[in-house]
């Protein structure tokens, strides 16, 4: 045994990662772990090359078709119509594990400079039945695949994609808002106002797949971070998730993973029972729950250590069954 | 009156300067980074060293691009230099050691390798070990009793009496955001048989590339062993897509909806047409008339 | 033509020629509120719609009442005044230009409404260069551009005998351009058996197509919301619900207008009790289908008491509950009982009754648009207040002030040019009818 790293620290790091104990741990190595990191190096789209030493000390650079700079940033317009071939990409949402850490929605915000008032992905506290209970629910963009939003759209500027993603174009938006209303999940937001732009983010060229920079007075939403699916990244909040809620796939690969785990779609649908929301509309979502069973903490842990302000807001939802008026 | 206020200005003289040598503290800090170290024994039998540099800051972790790591080998205690490789922006420097190229073991079978992070003012320099044995894997897939069965051979290529046993193994399918695990097992004299079970899709042909990884090991680092084959199940067997066809939510709309508009703006625009034809002739009319 | 027809001419639209101070007064007050309705345009063009009350749940308000309101102010004008032309009735010919007024101009208002409520103005054009037939919204700027100018049309041909009459009266003091105006505008028509022929067949296809594209476009209007999924609005029965509505509505408005211009120019001769109790019978028909389809809606949702049709109707029965027992009680007995009851079918009743049943229909339509968009599936959970419930603030109320007030302004113009009573119609009655009462003098 003459491993001569830091033992401990890698050890226990993995050790956190698998239990999730401790929050924003898991934001090491960029989520993917240094174990998939080890792994997937060959399949991710980094924009560098591969440099091989030979044996007479040349540093040779492999696989120069890597680098087409161009395919790993986000797609201008008219290519951001087109889908990543062949794929169709799905999200499973477990419930049994979300807590309202709130890490998703913050790295959601951060990474699509969002203010704070505008949540893409968003955190409901949800009670179904006076009887049933509580439990806390991530709701980013479902990508329907009867999407009402794009059907009356009535300038084609939301579009979905063939590999199941729905798009806005903040360019040819017209800010009548009819997508809005035609959303049962409330998924969609709007600017109101003129959008404070950020110095590193004005000068880029518009792409609907970040919706970067943002437009005045146009649409916006959840894009499944379209921009990251093309270098075989994985969505910002599946990374950010310290307890591992969300898993991200390729459904036509059968495979949803979270950043830790990778397991067969169908596999995890089937034995852990999973659904799709509000089923019934007939709008076909592309993300899955698992039901909250199980749950290894109490629904009151995600209300603990946050201001007023966010207690506040699900102050209607009655944690206890039981009354308790002395 | 006079001693006291002398006193007074020289603790607040001495409160202010501790101040600003506290300030001077704080702005002089310098990160703390880690820089992992592990390696890969590809299937190509080329070794890829792999380090990741990142700090944490009061947002969150960074990882640095464009800085030097330099890679080393040690033989007999002396360092021999490899290479430096610049790092991503994911803050990783992966450099891959060409399949022929020997590092020399020490005595137990070891090859040491190390990393180095030079720092700069921000930043401190750090450096990792690491030591691992060499280990040649083989897989042999074929279909025992219509089981798809992959047996994974391993040599030990530090000593001949090595043998490979009690080690885990995993076997996986290559996804697009990272591997599925579909079966593993645990070397026992140097070989190890797994079932592949599992329905799997795969391309048009049904291809799948399939790993046999050891993941991690502490003595071997980890080794892998892939192959590309049809165990999958064919794309046209399995593929969802998104219909192209006309729908609500298409580009283009379906046929029938364009057909009832184009009847119903002919209708009605054709009674304008004729009602303004009328009004040109009742004005023609007057004209004549006059 | 005879002094007779001057005569007829200043009784019954003075406006034509004199322009009094009274007048000159309400204009200047009218363009002043137009100007600061501009004025606030500006600011939320400027600003953003962060100074409407509009937020991410409730994404229209108050622009789509004034829109929907508006716009069915207009088809209730074309359906009256198409019908009362097919059907010849005899009370009717007062009323007709003040509907085909009406129409028309509530008609130009109305999409000014929709253009508020679009956050990209300067992208309008896309929905023409990129339209998407499979859009509610496009079919409904299809069927509105088709209606606008069936109305316009519908509303030249009505207007043409008069041009012709205003044309050829020598003693008509108007300016010269005026003259030269109506010159133009009546085509050289000359009254002959020919022209006559063909602005009949004209008027009788128009009129038909008139009802026909006020039906189909105010149904297109309601399939806007009907074919979302939103509780409230997913309704099968919101197509013929809003006609009926929309129809309610413009009747009112058009009673409402025959009072003011029989006040103001002292028209009593003119707009009998028997216009006024005609028009009142037809806003009770409408006031009971009104109730009676109000009432479907309503109990069916209670009834099946469904979670999320549930959720709105408590809401309306809590924050909305005045103005629900306004505008679908009050605004529905009252009329009943005011035009039902003999005693009290007097015509400043009738009036009144008009007056309540704008505003009840205006609240109808807040409360079809509103308290829906304040119930969604996924439940509100925010605490910023303004992004929970809705409330309009001083920008949309004084846009709404100057749309009202921009119909009252083309109203009054439109008076000044084109006489508010189909002046060569009535003169023709008015003569058969003098000379019947001659020839039954002779007789004596």
């Amino acid at each position: 045994m003459k491993k001569k790293n830091k033992p401990d620290k890698q050890n226990s790091r993995r050790n956190f990662l698998k239990t999730g104990l401790t929050a924003g741990i898991a934001g090491l190595a960029g989520g993917v772990g240094l174990m998939a990191l080890s792994q997937k190096t060959s399949a991710k789209k980094t924009g560098q090359t591969i440099k091989l030493l030979t044996p007479d000390g040349k540093l040779v650079e492999l696989d120069k078709s890597v680098l087409d700079e161009n395919s790993l940033k986000p797609a201008p317009r008219k290519e951001a119509k087109k889908g990543l071939p062949n794929r169709k990409f799905v999200m499973v949402i477990d419930l049994s594990k979300c807590k309202n850490a709130r890490k998703c929605v913050d790295a959601c915000q951060e990474g699509h400079y969002l203010p704070k008032s505008q949540e893409w992905m968003r955190l409901y506290l949800l009670k179904d039945s006076p009887e049933t209970a509580p439990y806390w629910f991530p709701r980013p963009c479902f990508h329907c695949d009867n999407p009402l939003c794009v059907s009356v759209c009535p300038v084609g500027a939301t579009y979905k994609r063939s590999d199941g993603i729905v798009l806005v174009d903040g360019e040819k938006c017209i800010g009548c808002k009819f997508c809005m209303t035609g959303c049962p999940y409330s998924v969609r937001v709007f600017q109101w106002e003129k959008p404070e732009v950020p110095a590193e983010i004005a000068h880029l060229d518009y792409s609907p797949e970040t919706n970067l920079p943002p437009v005045k007075g146009t649409v916006g939403k959840c894009v499944f971070c379209a921009d990251k699916l093309r270098k075989n990244e994985l969505p910002r909040c599946v990374q950010a998730c310290p307890m591992g809620v969300i898993y991200f796939g390729d459904i036509n690969e059968d495979t949803v993973t979270n950043g830790e785990e990778t397991v067969q779609f169908s596999e995890l649908i089937k034995n852990k029972a999973g659904y799709r929301h509000l089923e019934t509309l007939g709008t076909r979502p592309s993300v899955y729950y698992l039901p909250p069973v199980n749950r290894g903490f109490p629904v009151e842990r995600g209300l603990e250590g946050y201001e007023k302000e966010l207690v506040d807001r699900y102050k209607d939802v009655p944690l206890s069954n039981i009354n308790n008026n002395d | 009156m006079k001693n006291y206020l002398i006193i007074f200005f020289i603790i607040v003289a001495i409160f202010l300067s501790r101040n600003n040598v506290f300030a001077q503290e704080e702005e002089a800090t310098v990160f703390e980074p880690s820089l992992g170290l592990n390696t890969i024994k590809r299937t190509d039998q080329t070794r890829d060293l792999i380090t990741k540099l990142m700090y944490r800051a009061d947002k969150g972790f960074v990882y640095p691009e464009n800085h030097k790591v330099s890679f080393y080998y040690l033989d007999e205690g002396n360092e021999k230099f490899l290479a430096t490789i610049k790092t991503t922006n994911d803050g990783s420097a992966i450099l891959k050691l060409a399949a022929n190229y020997v590092i020399p073991a020490d005595e137990e079978g070891f090859m040491n390798f190390l990393a180095r992070y030079e720092g700069n003012d921000t930043i401190a320099a750090t450096e990792e070990q690491i030591a691992v044995k060499d280990l040649k894997m083989e897989m042999i897939t074929e279909i025992i009793d219509s089981v798809k069965t992959v047996t994974v051979n391993a040599v030990s290529l530090a000593s001949a009496t090595d043998t490979i046993k009690e080690i885990e193994i995993g076997l996986f399918v290559e996804r697009m955001f990272s591997d599925l695990p579909v079966a593993d097992g645990m070397f026992d004299a140097g070989t190890v048989t797994m079932e592949f079970l599992k329905r799997i899709p795969g391309d048009k042909k049904g291809n799948i590339k399939v790993i046999a990884r050891i993941t991690e090991n502490e003595i071997y680092g980890t080794v892998e062993v892939e192959k590309v084959l049809d165990w999958g199940i064919p794309s046209h067997l399995h593929i969802r897509e998104v219909p192209q066809t006309r729908q609500l939510w298409t580009p283009i709309a379906p046929l029938w909806m364009i057909i009832t508009l184009i009847i119903m703006l002919v209708g009605v625009w054709g009674h304008y047409i004729f009602s303004v034809i009328q009004l040109v002739r009742i004005s023609k009319d007057g004209k004549n008339k006059s | 033509m005879t002094r007779e027809g001057i005569d007829f001419v200043r009784w019954v639209a003075p406006q034509i020629e004199q322009t009094r101070r009274k007048e000159y007064i309400w204009f200047a007050f009218l363009i002043s509120v137009v100007l600061l309705a501009i004025y606030t345009f500006i600011t939320q063009e400027v600003k953003g719609h962060i100074v409407t009350g509009m937020r991410d749940n409730v994404v229209w308000g108050i622009y789509i009442v004034n829109f929907i309101f508006f716009m069915g102010v207009s088809y209730a004008g074309a359906i009256v005044s198409g019908s009362l032309h097919l059907f010849e009735a005899s009370w009717r010919k007062p009323v007709v230009r003040i509907a085909e007024f009406t129409t028309v101009f509530s008609l130009l208002i109305g999409p000014v409404f929709i253009l508020l409520c679009i956050g990209r103005l300067d992208r309008l054009p896309y929905i023409a260069f990129f339209g998407r037939i499979q859009s509610p919204i496009v079919w409904d700027v299809i069927a509105i551009t088709t209606d606008i100018f069936g109305c316009l049309i519908y509303l030249y041909l009505a207007l043409l005998r008069d041009f012709a009459f205003l044309r050829d009266n020598p003693h008509l003091k108007v300016p010269k351009w005026k003259k030269k105006f109506y010159r133009v505008l009546s085509l050289n028509y000359k009254d002959t058996p020919e022209q006559r022929i063909k602005l009949d067949l004209s008027m009788n296809i128009m009129s038909a197509m008139v009802i026909a594209i006020a039906i189909i476009v105010y149904s297109v209007l309601a399939w806007i919301f009907s074919v979302t999924l939103q509780p409230g609005w997913h309704s099968t029965i919101f197509g013929p619900y809003f006609v009926i509505a929309a129809v309610f509505s413009g009747v009112a408005v058009m009673i409402l207008i025959m009072w003011i211009y029989r006040k103001v120019y002292h028209l009593e001769e003119l707009f009998q009790e028997k216009h006024f109790v005609n028009m009142g019978v037809v806003l009770l028909v409408l006031a009971a289908l009104f109730g009676y389809f109000t009432f479907s809606e309503y109990l069916t949702k209670w009834y099946g008491s469904e979670k999320n049709d549930e959720q709105l109707i408590k809401l309306l029965f809590s924050r909305y509950y005045w103005e629900f027992v306004l505008s679908n009680y009050a605004g529905v007995l009252y009329p009943l009982i005011v035009v039902g009851l003999k005693r009290f079918r007097t015509i400043n009743n009738i009036t009144f009754a008009a007056l309540l049943v704008v505003i009840s229909l205006w609240i109808n339509r807040y409360l079809i648009v509103i308290p829906t968009l304040e119930s969604p599936y996924f439940p509100i959970q925010d605490t910023r207040p303004e992004w929970v419930h809705y409330l309009g603030t001083w920008v949309e109320w004084t846009l709404t002030a100057g749309g009202v007030a921009m119909f009252a302004l083309l109203f009054s113009i439109g008076a000044k040019f084109f006489p508010i009573v189909q002046v060569t119609k009535m003169h023709d009655e008015y003569e058969d009818i003098e000379r019947v009462e001659y020839e039954k003098e002779r007789e004596f």
